[in-house]
């Protein structure tokens, strides 16, 4: 079902339930929580209210087009994508089976992932070429490409950032999950990113930020960006935190990826379920 | 006659899904960036986002032509092109120039930083490649009639700007063409070399000694029925080829000797593992054993040791 918010507290109900899906999958082989968690409120608004998730769900030639760059946390994606029923959430049970394609990283035969994923680095040009695309077409859709902060260590990111302002794609959002950790440590304590709102901008990106967990300050992004004429890409600093809603988790380097045992996993969701009851 | 840019620019005008793009890389598009318009694109120094860029057309359903420098293309760029062009099997077009021993732009003067020696080994290496290796302009532009039949991603070894003036058969996609029919011996070489081993074949011919020379332009998936005519009719093959002794001709030879029981000797003339010595084009040739004498001279001394 294609749903539509207009305030945080049924937003978060939302997530909410993403989230259990993402739990599902933490248990036999694991999968990325940490990473999933702290872009789980930026994914569930893209497509609940910023994407026109209709034509998306219906393949539509001018749908908006998103790119998971740091693809190891699909399961996030995932956990949204069969929130909403762009793919069954039955095909959640498949997950690390060989009879299916949902695995640590995106892939293109599911429902909703435009690209694969999975080595940093490559989701920004692949998303620029998207954004030329529509250029040339006239379309108005949206490429929206999502960031590790991580991710970007990596020089190619720099070359697609000089790019798409040299070339004026202001079709094209990069969103970094600026959750401040890396795959092992924290990213200033190893190559400092900071500040990164100024490295954005000089390379030509109209930068925003937001509280990347706070339904309000989200869309207020957003709506920032929809009536934005200046011709420039732009780029969105989400400040999240790595494990977000599961106490023990949160900013917990340890917690990048989790592989629990059953038991855990059902503690896991009793927790997310009663923060749902504390919200109602 | 027909150049790169004419071919290019009249298959842009039929189909305005070809998108042409290039990392800087002009030598073969100078006068036509301005006539392409919103299809092409130029998006600098930046060989890991040309393919990326490439990926992200081609899979909102444009033809990606891509182009560089083949040692910067195929070696910085290598992962992109395995991960985002060949494992989705993109239908797309990668042009490198200046590969080999490279007469067109007078590339041997570059140096080992710019020696494409390895890519042919490199292209092979991912899934879903088609690799062309064209002698001369007039193959490159039949080859160009295809693009848009792709399934996957194209590997075009661009060497050679000029023309050999030669009888040829007729260009089939995906067929290599034997040049001169004869027995006993034969030479198989692609690319720039190709056009030395046809002056060699005039010295054969001179002394009356029977060989055959095909072009094996297509290196990937490789033409079964031209090497099955090769090891039916010929006692000594000789594989000539300006890249490195792993992976490319030389090596596509030894395995379809070796998985059809093949016992004719195989003689290799490569680069071995040497980056050859920079130099003007005629000079660093000879230097690297590739001029038609020193080929000649190798191919004498072969056959007098040999016992066939």
């Amino acid at each position: 079902m294609i749903k539509k918010f207009d305030n945080d507290a049924e937003f978060q109900e939302f997530v909410l339930h993403c989230k259990k899906n993402v739990a599902k999958m933490a248990t036999n082989g694991g999968c990325f929580i940490g990473s999933a968690f702290s872009c789980m409120d930026i994914l569930a608004y893209l497509y609940c209210n910023f994407f026109d998730t209709k034509k998306i769900k219906n393949n539509e030639k001018d749908r908006d087009l998103f790119v998971l760059s740091k693809g190891h946390a699909v399961a996030g994606l995932y956990g949204v994508l069969a929130e909403l029923d762009i793919f069954p959430k039955k095909r959640l049970d498949n997950y690390l089976s060989v009879d299916d394609d949902l695995y640590w990283h995106p892939n293109a035969s599911i429902p909703g992932i435009e690209f694969h994923s999975g080595s940093m680095g490559h989701g920004l040009s692949i998303g620029i070429g998207m954004a030329f695309a529509s250029k040339i077409r006239n379309s108005n859709n949206h490429v929206v490409v999502l960031l590790g902060d991580g991710e970007l260590n990596e020089g190619s990111i720099w070359e697609s950032m000089l790019i798409a302002s040299a070339y004026k794609l202001d079709n094209l959002i990069a969103i970094v999950d600026r959750n401040f950790h890396q795959a092992n440590v924290k990213t200033e304590e190893l190559i400092q990113l900071e500040p990164l709102d100024h490295k954005l901008s000089s390379f030509g990106w109209k930068t925003f930020s937001c509280n990347g967990h706070n339904f309000n300050e989200i869309n207020e992004v957003f709506s920032e960006i929809k009536d934005d004429n200046s011709n420039k890409p732009k780029v969105i600093i989400a400040n999240t935190l790595r494990g977000k809603g599961i106490s023990y988790m949160e900013g917990n380097p340890q917690y990048w990826f989790a592989n629990l045992e059953k038991e855990k996993v059902n503690q896991l969701i009793q927790e997310l379920n009663s923060l749902q009851y504390n919200k109602k | 006659m027909e150049t790169y840019e004419s071919k290019i620019l009249s298959l842009v005008e039929k189909n305005k899904n070809i998108v042409v793009i290039t990392a800087e890389n002009r030598i073969s598009l100078r006068n036509i960036p301005p006539k392409l318009g919103a299809n092409f694109i130029d998006v600098g120094i930046s060989e890991q986002n040309l393919v990326g860029i490439g990926a992200g057309l081609a899979k909102q359903g444009f033809l990606p032509v891509m182009h560089g420098m083949s040692a910067f293309l195929t070696m910085r760029a290598f992962e992109f092109i395995r991960t985002d062009l060949g494992y989705p099997s993109l239908p797309s077009v990668l042009v490198g120039t200046f590969n080999g021993l490279s007469a067109a732009g007078n590339g041997t003067a570059n140096g080992p930083t710019h020696q494409a020696i390895e890519d042919i080994a490199l292209m092979r290496l991912v899934p879903n490649m088609t690799i062309f290796a064209p002698s001369d302009v007039t193959e490159t532009c039949s080859g160009l009639d295809y693009i848009t039949k792709l399934e996957g991603p194209l590997y075009i070894r661009d060497s050679n700007f000029g023309t050999i003036d030669i009888k040829r058969e007729k260009f089939i996609w995906g067929k290599n063409e034997c040049i001169v029919q004869g027995n006993n011996i034969a030479i198989l070489s692609y690319g720039t070399i190709l056009s030395i081993c046809l002056e060699v074949s005039k010295k054969l011919s001179m002394q009356n000694t029977s060989h055959s020379v095909y072009n094996m332009r297509f290196l990937k998936p490789m033409d079964e029925q031209t090497l099955d005519h090769v090891f039916q009719n010929h006692k000594i093959i000789f594989v000539i080829e300006d890249h490195v002794n792993i992976g490319g001709l030389c090596s596509i030879v030894k395995e379809y000797a070796w998985e059809n029981k093949k016992s004719q000797e195989i003689i290799l003339i490569n680069l071995k593992e040497h980056f050859f010595k920079p130099a003007n084009f005629v000079v660093a040739l000879d230097h690297a054993g590739f001029s038609a004498d020193k080929i000649y001279e190798q191919i004498m001394m072969s056959m007098k040791g040999s016992n066939r």
